[in-house]
Parts: structure tokens; C-alpha cells; sequence
């Protein structure tokens, strides 16, 4: 019954996200407001830790298959990647790099910073 | 007849069974590169061409796949919460890397985009790549862009991350426990987390959180950026 009860839990905050990113005019995913919804009932004890482990571990392990079906959609979009296969390649190494030095500099930065 | 082999089961059935023979070859062969995602789409995709079986009628079986993408992301609260000493202990050092590496990613896409010559479109479909796909997709369905092309290329970008990431590090002089796991995560979301597990427990644990608190500065930052940008 656990993982259904986890089930639950979890829907009614993806269903509380959804409602809400509608009344915000959609700024943001429902499943990322349900996300910090979520974070902030557990953080307030209101769900326990306990009730959803075995539910959200089943999705956050298997989330690699979740998107599948729509990447397979690449197959209709195949045009845009070989009409800008350079730049798209380009994007996705030079980004990744970009990201990578940005992020693990500040942390070091900030990190030395605050030793000192 | 046919009507069976293009219905939910079977579509279900391809897509798993892919998926799992993606993880038989990654684990055998060793190589890195050969992630199971990869394989699983070579397959699913030289199936349904083989069989001629429309697009749709393969996303229309397996939609229920799908519909499991909205509570994925609701249950990654829990690596959050389960990791919430880390972040307590760090919090100006990881929250300010996060926002950075946010920006510097959305920035960096439009800027190279812009300079090579793509359309918005274009763009707007490659915006939310340093994040975990099914944030990036429903971010990507929001902004206007394609959901299938940021889904593909945000698996490509965490598989770039966990082959090339350590080295890129070092050759950094990215040498913090912390640094490295906030570099894997915000670059490479949960494809580069498996890889940081490796590195150490505190790199595995840092790099986890990031892929969610990237999803979330992401999710502020996008709609933000772009319309400032205009586009």
C-alpha cells in the first residue's frame, strides 16, 4: 500500500503545481512548483520523508525512460538538427564547458572567500 | 491484427525492451559513450521505421510514459530534502554556483546561437539543455520551442559531461569535493551525477541536489532572460 499511498502524495502536489502555474499565467512547470511545494511540506514535517520513498525512488531511478517516447519525436524533426548540425553541435560541447567552468568556479571562489 | 502491434502494449514492450538491452550493452561493453538512452532510441526508431509504424501512433502507445514525466519531477524533492545538511552547510557557496551556472547556460546558447547565425526557434529549443530532461522539456513546451529536440540534446549534453567532466576539471583546477559535484550537476544534470558518484560521496551527493536546484533557478531564469531578450 505504501507506494501507493506515495503515488497519491505525490499527484496531489503535481496536481496543486498544475493548478497553480494556470492562476501564474504559466510562468513556471506545475511539476516544478509541485517540486517545491513537495520540498517545502517536507522541510515543515507535513509529509514524512517515509510516506513517498518508495514511490518517488521508483521515478527519480527510472526517469531515463520517461522521456524516451518524445525524443524518439526526432524522427519528425530531423530537418532542423541537419540543417544546423554545426552550430548545434557547437552549442551542446562549448554550453556543457560554459556551465561546467561557471558553476565549479564560483563554488571555489565563494568557498576561499569565506575561509579567509 | 496489426491494430496489436502498434497498440499500447507492444509500444510499451519496444520501448522497455529496448531500453533494457541499451543497459545490457553499457554494462558489458564498459563504454561510456554507448549510454542506454542512445541505444534505446538507434532501436525503437529502426523498429518502427522497419515496420512502418507512424510517429504518432508509437507516441500515442506510449503516452503513459510520458504522463510519469510531471511526478518524476515532483519526486525529486526527496534527493532535496535527503541532502538538505549539504546544501544548509554550503548554502551561499552552491546557491550562488546554481544561479551562475544557470544564466551562464541560457546566455551561453543565445549568444552562440545568435553569433552562428539560428533562428529563435533554434535557440529556444537548446535554452534549457544543462537541465534534467523532463524539467527541460516542460520549460522548452513553455518558451515555444521543440520538445524533442531539447530532449535529445540534454541527454547528449549529460553524456558529453560524464565521458569528458573529470578531466575537464582537473585541467580546470576544479578541486573542491563540493566544486566538483556543483560542476557535474549544474552541467550535466543526472547523467554527470553518475559519473560524480564516482569521483566520491560528497561529489555524488552535491552533484544530485544541483540537478534539482538547477531545474528550479532555471525554471525562474528562462522566462526571465528571454523576455529581456526579446525573444
Amino acid at each position: 500500500m505504501k507506494n501507493i499511498l506515495g503515488f497519491t502524495i505525490i499527484l496531489l502536489f503535481l496536481v496543486a503545481g498544475e493548478v497553480l502555474s494556470c492562476l501564474s499565467g504559466h510562468f513556471m512547470p506545475g511539476s516544478v512548483i509541485g517540486m517545491v511545494l513537495m520540498f517545502a511540506a517536507l522541510c515543515l514535517g507535513l509529509v514524512k520523508a517515509d510516506w513517498i520513498r518508495q514511490s518517488a525512488d521508483f521515478l527519480t531511478k527510472n526517469m531515463t525512460i520517461f522521456f524516451i517516447p518524445s525524443a524518439i519525436g526526432i524522427m519528425e524533426e530531423w530537418g532542423i538538427i541537419k540543417a544546423n548540425i554545426l552550430p548545434w553541435s557547437v552549442i551542446i560541447v562549448v554550453g556543457w564547458l560554459l556551465v561546467l567552468f561557471s558553476a565549479g568556479w564560483t563554488e571555489q571562489l565563494i568557498t576561499k572567500l569565506k575561509r579567509k | 491484427m496489426t491494430a496489436v502491434f502498434t497498440g499500447m502494449p507492444s509500444m510499451l514492450l519496444l520501448t522497455l525492451a529496448s531500453y533494457l538491452l541499451g543497459v545490457f550493452i553499457h554494462k558489458k561493453s564498459g563504454i561510456s559513450v554507448l549510454h542506454p538512452f542512445i541505444t534505446a532510441m538507434v532501436v525503437i526508431i529502426g523498429v518502427i521505421i522497419l515496420f512502418d509504424i507512424p510517429y504518432k501512433e508509437y507516441r500515442e502507445g506510449a503516452r503513459v510514459l510520458d504522463f510519469l514525466l510531471g511526478p518524476s519531477v515532483v519526486a525529486l524533492a526527496l534527493r532535496l530534502y535527503d541532502n538538505i545538511e549539504i546544501v544548509k552547510k554550503n548554502l551561499a557557496a552552491i546557491l550562488s554556483a546554481v544561479l551562475t551556472g544557470s544564466a551562464v547556460g541560457i546566455l551561453g546558447v543565445w549568444a552562440l546561437g545568435r553569433f552562428m547565425g539560428c533562428d529563435s526557434l533554434f535557440i529556444k529549443s537548446l535554452e534549457a539543455k544543462s537541465v534534467t530532461t523532463p524539467i527541460a522539456m516542460e520549460l522548452t513546451a513553455v518558451a515555444g520551442g521543440s520538445t524533442s529536440l531539447i530532449a535529445i540534446s540534454v541527454v547528449l549534453t549529460g553524456v558529453i559531461g560524464a565521458v569528458l567532466g573529470p578531466s575537464f576539471l582537473k585541467l580546470l583546477k576544479i578541486t573542491d569535493p563540493v566544486a566538483k559535484g556543483v560542476a557535474m550537476g549544474c552541467s550535466a544534470h543526472g547523467i554527470g551525477t553518475g559519473r560524480a558518484i564516482e569521483l566520491g560521496a560528497v561529489e555524488g551527493a552535491v552533484s544530485g541536489l544541483c540537478i534539482v536546484l538547477m531545474g528550479v533557478a532555471t525554471s525562474i531564469l528562462l522566462p526571465l532572460i528571454n523576455c529581456l531578450l526579446g525573444i
